[in-house]
């Protein structure tokens, strides 16, 4: 028996080497290519011609990407390949390690080819003094030239000019293809249960409240609980980044940048630091008030991943603050799970601040930038640039959108969207069944995020986008600036201590979890112990930037 | 041999050849070991130097020196003496309750009679041992959050009591309930060790006194608790030589703002200087941290060693 079993235990060892073992290795001589195959050129005329893969050296490009499990083994990667020979080494991040990994291998020198960030501009010291080191290949303007589309963004784009460090760019900012008129304003709002709002019967005109009404209509929803969830039963749902400056700084304070917690502004030709204003005091204390009513999810401390999402589309929360974007996939899931009966159930809230204004932030221009590695070649670096052109081109578009022609879609205009979509349609929920729903392709994203207007979507979370914009350009909206300036200044205590933004969210937190305490004097002494390590940089941004 | 070595009590180097040529595939075996902390434990102690310099991409050895800065920051940052203290506090509790605590569990099962319900409990005992902080967590959160279990049960018996539900977050209670988690999900685990020293006692021992009528308690301090004593000092001697690690892993899935003042430990707070802070990561600053922590983990490490010799007891240095 004990022979046995050792065998047994021994085959099982060499079976689990064998199943370790990599499936296939990326072809690195031409010899081992796939015969590349002659996709149409859909390219806009005027633009780099991408050369077809055959006439090309084959190029490994390593790059992290999220969700690096769903990459690799659809058409649109062998696409890539075959067009460009081109293929791509995944190193997986997460939202919860990215910049932690991208810290330790730029540390350490150990990082891919291509590094996708999730750089803001308040955090940018680090990547000057990175850039500064040598840890990145410069994009030059020669470099980028030959290819118009991404030369187009690099002579209007302000993120652009704004990481030049001594005239060179050493970060690809990921163009956030916002409409003009949106003015890259950061449009996080309160999504809200409408039919919840209707129940309890305090539903406002085109879903807009001033702040009393809003606080009414939370105060309803939990003592109504319409949804039926008893102590489950929550108001507002806060994702971590927004956790707790959110549920009431965003939305109060002239304070937030970028919807950091806090940053720098100036305020008649001087930089101050907003927390230690007393508009910012208010909004802490109207949090704090909030949370000890109930108003705000009490156990939205504790979150640290997707959980608010989570519970307002499981049906237990009745707003959660959040960006646009997901409404789509949001109301689709709630649908089918019979959370809601139609997406109507589901919109933005307009709600106006404590002083009557409805703020809104501005952010910047890309969302994600990619530095390449110092040690990239010029060949790998060249057939980025040229992938990542091709991905902005009317047929790269469609690609990001829908997928191959003749596969996905046949083309029936000029346009991006004049395309017959040849996908499997859902009567039930109004959608077009993607085969690419359990794929990504990221290694696209830093080309810059896929315009609006996929004709394969529905219309249902551009319809709320656009009533957002619509009462922006009513003039309803207070826009805070981003401030580039400021945000790429550097000076020895503002890189060493950056905006104090973290310790500004620590210690609201710290107040909400205490019920007994005096939430307007605990802030006192908080902006009291800050004020001498917080000054020496405001000094020096005054030295350097004040009017 | 010859007289000088044999007066130094040597034994001279070509028979030490000879005896390891003799065992050596015995000597063969150890080489993987040696090669793991030749590799992962003395090689990376190059980087040390990093804790005096200002580290620069290119490299540790292109790092200017910076006379001390590490340091002399460490010692004015207000977060950095909190977090020391907490670290001793914690640790020191965990010393206190959860050293003892699978000592007793062992002797405990030792006691039950039936060996199939004894495999049953030290099964259940040991599980918890194998899930992560993190699912911990997810479990801790569910049982004593604002819509935990229980807080509903205390509602049925303290009418009010789930008002100001605060448990997880309250920096009182903190600390006590990292040392109760971490005797919830450790103590089975740490009974394997005592088993095995109770299992060496020699039986004799115990029919020798029953036959003297010795009840269950006087066997258990006379013979079980004497005859584990040294296995009890060398786990305190270790236990003690890592006064410093506060448990990363425990804190960081448990702790919040809120609990910051009692809870944030050296290793998180490097953790959130590093990784958390939107000012980037100072390697020379942290491994300045980690040095001070390492060099006090052992002067405590050589003075528990040398109190425990005093006592008579076995070491481990």
């Amino acid at each position: 028996m004990k022979k046995l079993l050792t065998l047994v235990l021994a085959l099982l060892m060499v079976l689990s080497l064998v199943a370790c073992s990599p499936a296939q290795t990326p072809a690195e001589s031409p010899a081992e290519e796939p015969a590349a195959e002659t996709p149409a050129d859909g390219g806009d005329s005027g633009e780099a011609p991408a050369a077809e893969g055959s006439d090309l050296e084959p190029v490994v490009l390593s790059q992290n990407v999220l969700d690096a499990e769903k990459h690799g083994n659809h058409a649109r990667n062998e696409f890539v390949k075959e067009k460009f020979n081109l293929t791509y080494e995944y190193i997986p991040v997460s939202w919860g390690d990215w910049n932690e990994k991208i810290r330790t291998w730029v540390s350490t020198d150990d990082a891919p080819d291509l590094i996708n960030w999730d750089l803001k501009a308040a955090s940018s010291t680090e990547y000057f003094d990175w850039a500064k080191q040598g840890a990145f290949a410069p994009i030059t303007e020669e470099k980028v030239a030959p290819y118009e589309k991404l030369y187009e963004f690099y002579q209007t784009s302000e993120s652009v000019a704004a990481y030049k460090v001594d005239g060179e760019l050493y970060c690809w900012p990921a163009n956030r293809n916002n409409p003009p008129e949106i003015d890259n304003v950061y449009t996080s709002y309160y999504v809200i249960r409408k039919d919840w709002a209707e129940a309890v019967g305090l539903y406002q005109e085109d879903n807009e409240y001033t702040w009393e009404e809003w606080k009414e209509l939370l105060r309803a929803i939990i003592a109504q609980d319409p949804g039926g969830n008893g102590v489950s039963n929550a108001g507002i749902v806060l994702p971590t980044w927004g956790f707790p400056n959110g549920a009431v700084t965003f939305l109060n304070a002239p304070a937030a940048e970028g919807n950091e917690t806090c940053s720098y502004i100036k305020v008649d030709g001087q930089y101050i630091w907003p927390a230690a204003t007393e508009e910012y005091k208010a909004a802490v204390v109207e949090t704090y008030n909030m949370y000890q009513e109930g108003l705000i999810y009490k156990d939205n401390i504790s979150f640290t991943g997707t959980e608010a999402d989570d519970m307002f589309k499981a049906g237990l929360a009745f707003a959660a603050y959040n960006v646009a974007g997901s409404m789509n996939s949001w109301t689709t899931d709630m649908m089918r799970d019979g959370i809601i009966e139609k997406r109507e159930d589901v919109a933005p809230a307009v709600v106006y601040g404590m002083d009557g204004n409805w703020y809104m932030t501005q952010t910047e221009d890309y969302w994600t930038v990619t530095a390449f590695n110092h040690n990239i070649t010029d060949v790998k670096m060249d057939r980025a640039l040229m992938f990542w052109n091709y991905l902005n081109t009317t047929e790269g578009i469609r690609l990001r959108w829908l997928g191959i022609e003749g596969v996905d879609y046949e083309v029936t205009g000029e346009n991006p969207e004049d395309v017959e979509i040849l996908w499997e349609f859902d009567e039930e929920t109004g959608t077009y069944i993607s085969p690419y729903v359990n794929d990504a392709f990221n290694e696209a994203s830093p080309a810059g995020l896929a315009p609006t207007g996929n004709p394969a979507e529905i219309s249902f979370q551009y319809d709320l986008q656009q009533i957002v914009w619509d009462k922006m350009a009513e003039g309803k909206a207070t826009i805070k600036p981003l401030d580039y300036e400021m945000s790429t200044f550097s000076g020895p205590n503002k890189d060493r201590y950056g905006t104090f933004g973290s310790d500004a969210k620590e210690r609201m937190t710290q107040i909400l979890a205490d019920p007994n305490c005096d939430p307007a004097a605990e802030w006192d002494a908080f902006i009291e112990e800050m004020m001498p390590r917080v000054q020496p940089v405001l000094d020096e941004l005054n030295a350097g930037l004040a009017d | 041999m010859t007289a000088r070595s044999i007066k130094a009590g040597r034994r001279p180097f070509k028979k030490t050849l000879r005896v390891m040529w003799d065992y050596r595939w015995i000597y063969l075996m150890l080489l993987p070991c040696m090669a793991f902390f030749i590799i992962f434990k003395y090689v990376p102690l190059y980087g040390i130097q990093l804790a005096f310099k200002d580290y620069m991409i290119a490299g540790i050895a292109e790092s200017p020196w910076n006379n001390f800065e590490h340091f002399k920051y460490m010692m004015t940052e207000p977060e950095f003496i909190p977090a020391l203290r907490n670290t001793l506090i914690i640790s020191f509790y965990r010393i206190l309750f959860g050293f003892p605590f699978p000592i007793i569990l062992a002797i405990m099962i030792n006691e039950v009679y039936m060996p199939r319900y004894k495999r049953v409990l030290q099964t259940i005992y040991t599980f918890p041992h194998f899930l992560t902080w993190v699912v911990m967590a997810g479990i801790m959160l569910n049982l004593l959050g604002s819509t935990g279990m229980v807080r509903k049960v205390c509602e049925i018996f303290v009418p009010g009591i789930g008002d100001n539900w605060n448990l997880l977050y309250n920096k009182a209670a903190f600390r006590s309930l990292l040392v109760i988690s971490d005797i919830w999900k450790e103590a089975g685990w740490g009974t394997i060790i005592y088993l095995a020293a109770i299992a060496g006692i020699d039986q004799s021992l115990y029919e020798a006194a029953t036959i003297d009528g010795c009840n269950r308690f006087q066997k258990i301090w006379y013979i079980t608790l004497p005859g584990i004593i040294n296995m009890i000092a060398i786990q305190f001697v270790l236990r003690v030589g890592a006064v410093m690690e506060g448990g990363f892993d425990q804190i960081f899935n448990l702790y919040k703002p809120p609990v910051y003042e009692t809870g944030d430990i050296i290793d998180t707070y490097i953790y959130r200087l590093s990784f958390v802070e939107n000012t980037g990561v100072d390697m020379g600053f942290t491994t300045a941290v980690g040095l001070f922590k390492n060099v006090i983990n052992f002067i405590l490490l050589v003075l528990a060693n040398f109190v425990t010799k005093a006592l008579g007891q076995e070491t481990v240095l």
